[in-house]
């Protein structure tokens, strides 16, 4: 049986599916099943905890990931690998900026993000173009 | 299959009111009126100078299948992500409106778009593929009834 981590993500992925197919009953239900299988952690840890998390993906995960996608020729994962693999780097780089500048690294500035790929921009105003999925402004959200 | 406009693409040159038989272009709220709308006629659809109307499809395809070594360690990746995810908003509400709080939303919403993704490259790719039929099929036997209504409201909308 899937866990409900995997669950949750799969069902929130089918919520926006449905609702790009504009079907809004559909959608609704996947939304009502991620939110059943989103369950809290007591223990937020610090950035330095994050940061470990993500380093273990960069270390191994992706590199030999995307090298089995590609001799099999999944493209598609493979899409989602390189896109994530360039996402989850800038991650790791803004945890590392603020862990060394602390709350200046964000003061006077925005913090957007990709709704396509997840990339994190910060800055004063959304990229015109996202770097890595090459998805337009629009796509863009800003985080309060 | 019956048009849907996206009106951040729309430069208002209505030429879907001129080829529209039914009138379900011309609406108050720049959305196509589905009820009018005669499903796969795209006479709209052709004619937009702005390429701001398209097709929205009802039936789909069943998606190519997945190798199942990848799309197993796919969801592995995927449930990892969910985790930095789980870890990142609890971050983001101990340090409420900070700069780092911000962050940590931040890493919080970046990582749930990448669990996502992992998701649907596993093979979840619509709600209409056999892999979503079977995974809510194994799931259907719930002890919750509100959460096995669901499933049951899911399996009867999606056969």
């Amino acid at each position: 049986m899937m866990n409900d981590r995997c669950l949750s993500a799969v069902f929130s992925n089918l919520t926006k599916a449905a609702a790009l197919q504009q079907n809004e009953e559909i959608s609704s239900l996947f939304d009502q099943l991620a939110q059943h299988y989103t369950h809290d952690t007591a223990d937020a840890g610090g950035f330095d905890t994050l940061q470990k998390l993500i380093g273990e993906d960069l270390r191994s995960t992706y590199a030999s990931l995307a090298a089995a996608a590609g001799e099999k020729h999944e493209r598609g994962p493979l899409r989602a690998l390189t896109w994530g693999e360039k996402v989850t780097k800038i991650q790791k780089s803004l945890i590392s900026r603020y862990e060394r500048t602390g709350e200046s690294l964000l003061e006077d500035t925005e913090v957007f993000i990709c709704e396509a790929c997840g990339f994190i921009s910060i800055g004063k105003a959304k990229p015109k173009l996202c770097p890595i999925c090459k998805a337009p402004e629009s796509r863009f959200s800003q985080v309060e | 299959m019956y048009a849907s406009r996206n009106i951040r693409l729309c430069t208002k040159d209505c030429l879907c009111l001129f080829v529209c038989p039914t009138g379900a272009t011309d609406t108050e709220n720049g959305q196509i009126d589905k009820a009018r709308c005669i499903s796969g006629c795209r006479a709209c659809v052709d004619a937009c100078p702005s390429h701001a109307i398209f097709l929205v499809a009802e039936e789909y395809p069943e998606p190519v299948p997945r190798d199942p070594e990848i799309a197993e360690r796919l969801l592995e990746l995927c449930a990892q992500k969910v985790a930095q995810q789980e870890s990142a908003s609890a971050l983001s509400t101990e340090l409420k409106k900070t700069g780092g709080g911000r962050l940590a939303r931040a890493l919080a919403r970046s990582a749930r778009i990448l669990a996502e993704d992992c998701a649907r490259e596993s093979g979840y790719l619509t709600p209409q593929c056999s892999k979503t039929a079977k995974l809510i099929a194994e799931h259907s036997g719930q002890d919750d009834p509100a959460v096995k209504e669901l499933y049951g409201r899911l399996k009867r909308l999606l056969s």
